[in-house]
């Protein structure tokens, strides 16, 4: 794979941390709606973003990525957060690594070679971690950093989404009385409420 | 019921606040005949309807639970710090509703001085805190009541564990508690419900533990949830939800709602004032006894006086003291039971917000059912003779052990289908350790109010320094050793271990600033927890303690309050109060 330089400058990965961390490892309380619009976003990224968001999370016997609105999501999210700019320079940068890496338009190539572009910087990026989120470890090149940000994202949206929460995974709140040991289940799936904190 | 009805002029008795404490105020003196007012600065709420935020799930929200980002642009939270603390171990993603029963800080402002600004949890409503609390109930033993006696620091408590225990049973039999009986003198057994189990890793850590460290225990928590149905009480036992800090409409967990205002109300002498904030106590100069309450209506911003012949402070710690600090008046220039300056002093915590953790190999045939609602504990077992002079006093360790979701997973390596699919299967068992130190009383520590700044409702801003102080960070420190030693011989592989240093946090257990003792000139409260200089003012919330011990307080602010109920209503029926 072919280093390219990183889009991202470092303040602008910073900014795009510190809005990860946030998101995926705040205990934050629901407060008043507010109007959102889902910003403007050049048709070539958005067409990486479906791409690059199915290729993480692919559709199976459940949902993936873009049928659980994580793009749209992800846009509404950055156009209210003020952070649009940032995450359109992250994916610009992320797809330009990929179409390198790849030799050719990432969005284009078939999902088997996506899915190995991917897998492979994935690889690479979570060398010496076992957690994207920011604070888990330092990524050693810039654009492993973005990714594993991007990664991130995608991952919390996709997982508290209902797609996501219900249908791949599993919502119950009203258990009876706490059973404390029990084989485990051989058709057994997690619960999106079943969360611990510090992972 | 007799809920927001205009009060009448004159009661037996005004209760300002109405979480914890001054819900059991509430039912006592009520129950023992009194009519009663009382106060509570916040909003109504109403047990079970008011609980809208129960059942939400993440995607239930725009913002999926985080809060609208154009408001928070930084995405930080709007929860103060120590949560974690209040909702126990596990609700993360079930962030939506998480806290509807603590307040936004910035609408509520106070000033922070010191190394450590500290983070004040509030919630201000009908129930109070007591809608959100960690629900823990430990009795403390002699070993805390005789610790400032032992080594000399603070005052020496007034009372002993012997003048407190039929308070304690009294207390345990009506909200409910699970626990097991240990025979452990530094945490005496009380009337208990059957016990939250161990999980498959847990019991094996108890007995690895127990057979290798002589003197340790591993015991579950004992918490405030029921594990047996109250129909007298409209209660259900706990359903494994771990979502109790939005409100339980089982009432599985005890709260001001669930258990003690239902009671009083049913006594028809409850007068309750939601929206209804104390600002002064007033009293008579010529007898030297508090005659009422003026109250501030914080939605017509109307103020009117309540009068009664006794009062109990129930504000919370902090708000207590600095209502009795506000009270001045030329007998008592800074403030009712402040005349020696000792009023605001001597703050405390517990010192935490420290986790080791690490992940155990096997077990992965074994599962659990439901979301317990709390852990279990290691109780103290340092310096249990109070003998050692290098550290003092002691801590306990909250433990768990549980089987990664899918956040191990989400946030794991890998990407496609694979990657998916593991975020639904079990994930491995990881120990968690969580210190929990007692924090010496400390003059410096203490509680002023700002000659400038004023809060929402014009009264003067409280200004706060609680620190954390050497033996604190060495009880840390060497809970942290302890942690990873029994860690490593249950031949886990420890993961997360903090540093030399860590960073301290609260946890949520403010207390202290009118402290109980013997002497006048050094303490705020007597024994039974009356101001020594105004008789008729009864401070029965975490504001009258002396000392912090290493246990959760809130039981022994509920027993408090019980016993200083029956010495109130005992003196007011033989005309000496």
């Amino acid at each position: 794979m072919n280093p390219v330089p990183a889009a991202l400058s470092p303040n602008r990965r910073k900014m795009l941390a510190t809005m990860v961390a946030a998101i995926t490892t705040a205990a934050l309380p629901p407060i008043a709606l507010a109007q959102s619009v889902e910003p403007v976003f050049a048709p070539g990224l958005r067409r990486f973003l479906d791409a690059f968001t199915d290729t993480i999370i692919p559709p199976t016997e459940t949902p993936g990525a873009v049928s659980a609105g994580v793009p749209a999501y992800l846009l509404k999210l950055v156009g209210r957060t003020g952070a649009l700019d940032t995450f359109v320079a992250a994916c610009a940068a992320i797809s330009t690594y990929l179409d390198n890496a790849g030799g050719g338009d990432f969005t284009r190539s078939s999902a088997a070679i996506r899915e190995d572009l991917l897998a492979r910087l994935d690889a690479q990026a979570m060398t010496g971690r076992h957690d994207s989120r920011p604070g888990n470890g330092a990524a050693s090149d810039p654009d492993h950093e973005t990714y594993l940000l991007l990664k991130s994202l995608v991952a919390w949206t996709y997982f508290t989404s209902q797609a996501g929460g219900s249908e791949h995974l599993r919502f119950e709140q009203v258990f009876g009385p706490y059973v404390p040991d029990v084989p485990l289940a051989a058709d057994w799936v997690n619960y999106t409420n079943e969360t611990i904190l510090g992972q | 019921m007799t809920r927001e009805a205009t009060p009448q002029a004159d009661f037996d008795a005004i209760i300002i606040g109405s979480g914890i404490t001054g819900g059991w105020a509430a039912k006592e003196l009520t129950g023992r005949g009194l009519k009663v007012a009382m106060i509570e600065r916040g909003r109504p709420v109403i047990h079970g309807e008011d609980y809208g935020a129960e059942t939400l799930a993440p995607w239930d929200y725009e913002w999926r639970g985080l809060g609208d980002p154009g408001i928070d642009p930084a995405g930080m939270s709007r929860i103060p710090l120590g949560i974690a603390g209040l909702t126990g171990v596990s609700e993360r993603v079930q962030t939506p509703g998480v806290a509807p029963f603590l307040v936004d800080p910035r609408d509520f402002p106070y000033q922070t001085e010191g190394d450590q600004p500290f983070h004040w949890t509030r919630g201000y409503q009908l129930g109070g805190k007591s809608l959100a609390w960690g629900r823990k109930s430990f009795r403390w033993s002699d070993l805390d009541f005789g610790a400032n006696a032992r080594d000399g620091h603070g005052v020496d408590w007034p009372i002993r564990y012997a003048d407190v225990a039929p308070w304690y049973d009294m207390v345990e039999r009506f909200i409910g508690v699970a626990g097991s009986s240990e025979g452990l003198p530094q945490l005496p057994d009380g009337e208990f419900l059957p016990a939250i189990p161990l999980n498959a890793v847990e019991q094996a850590f108890k007995e690895k533990i127990e057979e290798q460290f002589p003197g340790r225990k591993l015991i579950p928590s004992r918490v405030a949830n029921l594990t047996q149905d109250r129909p007298e009480q409209g209660r259900t036992r706990c359903q494994s939800r771990n979502i109790c800090a939005r409100g339980c409409s089982f009432g599985a967990y005890f709260s001001s709602l669930s258990g003690t205002l239902p009671v009083a109300e049913a006594t028809g002498r409850l007068t309750t004032l939601t929206n209804s904030r104390a600002v002064r106590i007033d009293h008579d100069p010529a007898t030297g006894r508090a005659t009422g309450v003026r109250v501030l209506d914080t939605l017509t911003r109307a103020t009117r006086t309540l009068t009664a012949r006794t009062i109990f402070v129930c504000a919370g710690s902090f708000n207590s003291v600095g209502l009795l600090m506000n009270s001045t008046s030329e007998a008592h220039p800074r403030g009712i039971g402040n005349g020696h300056d000792m009023l605001g002093r001597y703050l405390m915590d517990h010192a935490g917000g420290v986790q080791v953790q690490a992940m155990v190999p096997g077990y992965l045939d074994r599962n659990y059912e439901g979301f317990r609602p709390t852990n279990n504990i290691i109780p103290r077992f340092k310096n249990l003779d109070g003998a050692d002079r290098e550290l003092l006093r002691g801590y306990c360790i909250a433990f768990d052990a549980a089987r990664l979701g899918w956040e191990a997973a989400a946030f794991g390596p890998g990407v496609g289908a694979a990657y998916k699919r593991r975020a639904r299967e079990r994930g491995p068992w990881r120990l968690r350790f969580n210190v929990f130190a007692e924090v010496l009383p400390d003059a410096q520590n203490r509680l002023t109010l700002d000659p400038v700044l004023r809060d929402e409702d014009g009264q003067p801003q409280f200004r706060i320094k609680l620190d954390f102080g050497a033996n604190e960070r060495a009880l840390v420190a060497d809970a942290i050793e302890e942690s990873v030693r029994m860690a490593e011989a249950f031949g886990a592989i420890v993961t997360q271990r903090p540093g030399l240093n860590p960073r301290l946090s609260g946890t949520i257990h403010e207390m202290g600033g009118a402290r109980m003792g013997h002497d006048p000139r050094t303490s705020v409260l007597n024994g039974f927890n009356q101001v020594h200089d105004m008789l008729n003012v009864f401070v029965t919330d975490g504001a009258c303690m002396a000392s912090s011990a290493w246990q959760n307080p809130s039981l022994t602010y509920m027993a408090l309050t019980a016993r200083a109920t029956a010495h109130a209503v005992d003196r007011l029926q033989s005309g000496t109060l």
